[in-house]
């Protein structure tokens, strides 16, 4: 009785952080020579490793931090990764080290111990008055008179466990110096799939003027289809995906040939030729999806997923390239309109 | 030109109209006569209603895709693939659910996508608890799975194995079974989705549902529908021994979070009661007759007896037969019949090998001989053949099933586990491993070995249970043992013969002949006579437990723990001495087997200082 629900702001997702990520990240070895980071035996190459309690560390380079961004307290976050060799402390989570230090190495941060929390976002923040080090000599430093006096610094990361490994990626950390409303990064969000759509919707207009109805779509559509998976198109031409163009892929799929196996028909010049037709008819339809937006590029869904801000520089590229395909179009319509008109 | 158009038309309005009858006779639907579609899909009980839950997200989804499901699975797939590689595992359980939708009736969606989410996604976490959420999504992806298709038993069976052994085999069994238990939610959604998880037959002893207690009701559920004659990929004999192995292993894991009580043994009867029922099930096998596991003494004595009736009726020809059949190979083979002529310690390897082959050759067959008789013996000899082939067989098949499940360790070990003796040894290792974690290695030793002295009369008791977890839990127990003493043990050492058994067990169980040990082990049991007396026994009283326990059950008898571990092997009756007793002990008075009377036998007076190790006190 008389306890009080209190219903605090959003998280997690429901936000619209605006992130300020390192200009670059690099990595000390268990020797303490640089290297490119381990690679644990996951598929993907994404993140990259540091071995526990040896000399190895990730290093992040933030450039030209805007101080008046943060008062007392620089906030950021951490998505870091573990790796176990040993399964070890079943309860307690891999542990690392954390410290803040100038370009030259001069200055730093006292170390800070966190635990690793997998596939979430670690809030984690530091105060400007801090303790640390100058030339290794215990000092109260300020972080962006000492550490940063030119919004330059690094972030050093380390693993405290033997034998664990931390993963991450440059894009691991990033400082947030505010978050913006997440109903505005939704309506953004929204812009994005409009402008999608309006372009579809100008290409519709422009086909309608030269094509039949039934054809008009069917252009629509390829020209959709080639917007979403141009790229397979490219992968062909530049052979990263097997299987060659339509003809091979014709002659394939009754013969059951994997795309894996060289294609083998007894007939070497037709072989050649097959080829040369498909690597043509690959380079006009190359050709012809350049002409026509990556509408995957467009997709911002992303961001509003993930509760980070779709900032406005990128809204302004895609209302420019919808803009720009809106002329286009425009224009070619106008022109079939009119020589349709003087035909008629 | 346009009436040849005109007709080519009308012809084909024509076929178009014709055809339309075949199909109005295959499509009628079955609540307007007899479709013959419909007719077939009611008898073979294959419609969307009879196959499971129909869900209108999952129908929308199968007509969005005009008819092109097919490719959109596949790309889904691939997707999928490419989240869990990227880790973008909310993703990835996405898509999976996608998947579902589209492929609703396709069990292996369900078994490898839920396979993917509880056993490799769920590793790649870092903090348990979210280890845990993931294997709890494969179970949910498993139950969902269960209401489209009601007639596949094979994911209750997958749902048994999931929440009882992912949860409760792996490496954080402790926290996933803590986990589980305070899960209020999660044992709600299967109360709604039709499994009583908070009925009593589900909860453990603090009276929240178990996950291997939840685990043997999902299994429950697949015998009903198996028993109502839906079929499963499942060989019967390991299909249903996992509900009474589920309460085993229920047993196993309350006692190794320390509820060593009346209420371990009370999980040990009901499971010994299970794995009998289980015995005495009728289980399919690959040949005619279904066996049943308890019937192996009754199956050997049928062939012993038929055996028995046979040679005796044909023993007039055995002889003629053998001796026939002997000539016929000697004639096609002299080497061979040389070979086995030879005295067996003059003959080479390859003779021996030979010799073998050439034995076994003239072995007559039931039907050689039957056929030997004089014609009217022959047909009741043949029907006697007949009879005993059908009783070898069934024999043979009762013995490989009953290896292939363990089920004499596991009757075996259901029984020991109910006793206090046993409960009592579990207990003390259990309290001595406490006191190793606050460093109070006193205490753990002499728990350690008021332990073993118990486990010894554990074993020699039920020999059987020293080969798989019991054996091997003991082992360590051992090991740890031994760390805290800092010595070598050697034969002074209550349990050496088990270390010695064990270890040459665990170094290649394959050669070293376990029947011949266990058997010995066995003969030795049988003269101890029943454990129910074992309190009362001059053996119970050499251990240092009193004689006047007023328990002697060991069924209802909680042991003070006080027994004295140093008591002399050779104090105990019936029990051979070792051959150079260790110099450093006292040599006690050694009383044959027959001198000594049950009140002969004390206690021996505890000692000043404890000796370097435990004696044996039994062989």
């Amino acid at each position: 009785m008389g306890d009080k629900i209190v219903v605090g702001g959003p998280i997690d997702d429901l936000t619209a952080r605006i992130p300020i990520y390192a200009k670059n990240l690099t990595f000390t070895g268990r020797d303490g020579e640089k290297n490119e980071g381990y690679n644990v035996g996951y598929m993907s190459e994404y993140q990259k490793y540091i071995e526990g309690d040896s000399l190895s560390r990730a290093v992040w380079r933030f450039d030209g931090v805007n101080k008046s961004l943060f008062k007392d307290v620089i906030l950021y976050d951490l998505t870091i990764s573990a790796f176990r060799t040993y399964k070890g402390d079943i309860i307690t989570p891999v542990g690392g080290l954390i410290h803040f230090r100038s370009i030259d190495g001069k200055v730093k941060s006292e170390d800070e111990a966190f635990k690793v929390k997998e596939f979430q976002v670690d809030r984690r923040s530091v105060r400007t008055k801090l303790k640390g080090f100058i030339d290794d000599k215990p000092a109260d430093l300020d972080f962006f008179k000492d550490i940063a006096p030119d919004g330059s610094f690094e972030v050093v990361i380390r693993c405290q466990d033997r034998g664990q490994y931390l993963g991450m990626a440059a894009a691991d950390i990033y400082l947030r110096p505010a978050d913006l409303q997440f109903w505005w990064n939704f309506v953004k969000g929204y812009i994005s799939i409009w402008l999608q759509m309006f372009i579809v919707i100008c290409f519709g207009v422009m086909f309608s003027t030269f094509l039949s109805g039934p054809v008009a779509v069917i252009a629509t559509v390829a020209a959709l289809v080639l917007g979403f998976f141009g790229f397979f198109v490219d992968n062909l031409v530049n052979t990263t995906s097997k299987g060659g163009g339509p003809i091979e892929s014709l002659i394939r799929l009754p013969t059951q040939m994997g795309s894996q196996i060289e294609m083998e028909l007894g007939n070497e010049t037709l072989q050649k030729a097959i080829t040369f037709v498909d690597r043509g008819i690959l380079l006009a339809v190359s050709q012809l999806k350049n002409a026509v937006p990556n509408f995957s590029q467009l997709d911002t869904a992303n961001f509003v997923a993930y509760g980070y801000n779709l900032f406005g520089g990128l809204l302004a590229r895609h209302l420019t390239i919808a803009f720009g395909y809106f002329v286009l179009t425009a224009l070619v319509s106008y022109f079939f309109l009119k020589t349709r008109e003087m035909a008629a | 030109m346009n009436n040849r158009s005109l007709s080519r038309r009308i012809i084909y309005i024509l076929v178009m109209v014709a055809l339309l009858f075949p199909l109005f006779y295959l499509g009628k639907p079955p609540t307007k006569g007899s479709g013959k579609i419909a007719e077939l899909r009611s008898r073979y009980t294959i419609g969307q209603a009879d196959l499971g839950k129909l869900d209108p997200a999952s129908e929308s989804m199968k007509l969005a895709t005009l008819g092109m499901r097919g490719i959109a699975a596949t790309i889904l797939w691939m997707q999928a693939d490419h989240y869990k590689e990227e880790k973008y595992f909310d993703r990835f359980s996405a898509t999976l659910n996608q998947i579902a939708l589209l492929q609703p009736h396709m069990i292996s969606v369900w078994q490898h996508q839920a396979h993917n989410l509880s056993y490799n996604v769920s590793p790649e976490f870092e903090d348990y608890r979210q280890r845990y959420e993931w294997v709890k999504k494969g179970i949910d992806y498993l139950v969902k799975g269960t209401k489209f298709n009601a007639r596949k038993p094979i994911l209750q069976y997958d749902l048994g194995q999931y929440v009882g052994a992912k949860m409760g085999k792996a490496d954080e069994k402790l926290q996933y079974r803590e986990l589980f238990r305070n899960d209020d939610e999660f044992h709600k959604y299967f109360v709604e989705q039709g499994l009583n998880a908070k009925s009593d037959d589900a909860l453990g002893p603090d009276r929240k549902p178990d996950n291997w207690l939840v685990g043997k009701q999902w299994f429950e559920q697949a015998y009903q529908l198996v028993s109502a004659g839906l079929p499963i990929k499942k060989s019967p004999h390991l299909l249903f021994s996992y509900g009474p192995l589920w309460q085993m292993y229920h047993g196993e894991a309350i006692e190794d979070e320390g509820v060593l009580d009346e209420r371990a043994k009370f999980v040990w009867e009901k499971a010994s009661r299970d794995w009998k029922d289980y015995g005495n099930r009728e289980l399919a096998t690959t040949g005619y007759v279904p066996v049943t596991l308890r019937s192996l003494d009754t199956a050997r004595k049928d062939v012993e007896d038929l055996r028995g009736k046979f040679y005796q009726k044909t023993a007039s020809v055995n002889e003629k037969v053998k001796l026939a059949k002997k000539q016929a190979a000697a004639a096609a083979n002299p080497r061979k019949a040389e070979a086995a002529e030879k005295p067996f310690d003059q003959r080479t390897s390859e003779e021996r090998m030979w010799a073998a082959e050439f034995e076994l050759g003239i072995e007559p067959s039931y039907q050689e001989l039957a056929s030997e008789l004089p014609r009217k013996e022959q047909i009741e000899a043949l029907e006697l053949a007949s009879q005993l082939r059908s009783s070898e067989e069934y024999l043979r098949s009762t013995s490989s099933l009953r290896e292939q499940v363990n089920y004499t360790y596991w009757e075996t070990r259901a029984l020991a586990e109910q006793q206090q003796m046993m409960v009592d040894a579990r207990r003390l290792i259990y309290e001595a491993n406490k006191l190793i974690d606050v460093a109070d290695i006193k205490g753990a030793v002499e728990k350690y070995e008021e332990a073993f002295v118990r486990w010894d009369k554990v074993f020699r008791f039920y020999p059987v249970i020293m080969t798989e977890d019991v054996g091997g839990d003991v082992l360590k127990a051992i090991n740890r043992y031994k760390k805290l003493i800092d010595e070598d043990l050697d034969e002074r050492f209550v349990l050496y013969e088990f270390m010695q058994f064990r270890r040459a067990y665990d170094a290649d169980y394959l050669d070293f002949n376990i029947e011949k040990t266990l058997a010995d082990w066995n003969a030795n049991a049988l003269k101890l006579g029943s454990p129910e007396d074992f309190f009362n026994t001059p053996l119970a009283k050499a251990y240092g437990i009193k004689g006047d326990n007023p328990a002697p059950s060991p069924g209802d008898t909680q042991s003070t723990g006080k027994e004295n571990p140093t008591t002399p092997r050779d104090s105990v009756p019936g029990i051979p001495t070792p051959k150079e007793p260790m110099p450093t002990e006292p040599v006690p008075t050694v009383p044959t087997p027959t001198e000594v009377k049950p009140a002969d036998v004390k206690p021996a007076e505890p000692t000043a200082v404890r000796p370097p190790t435990l004696e044996n006190p039994g062989n």
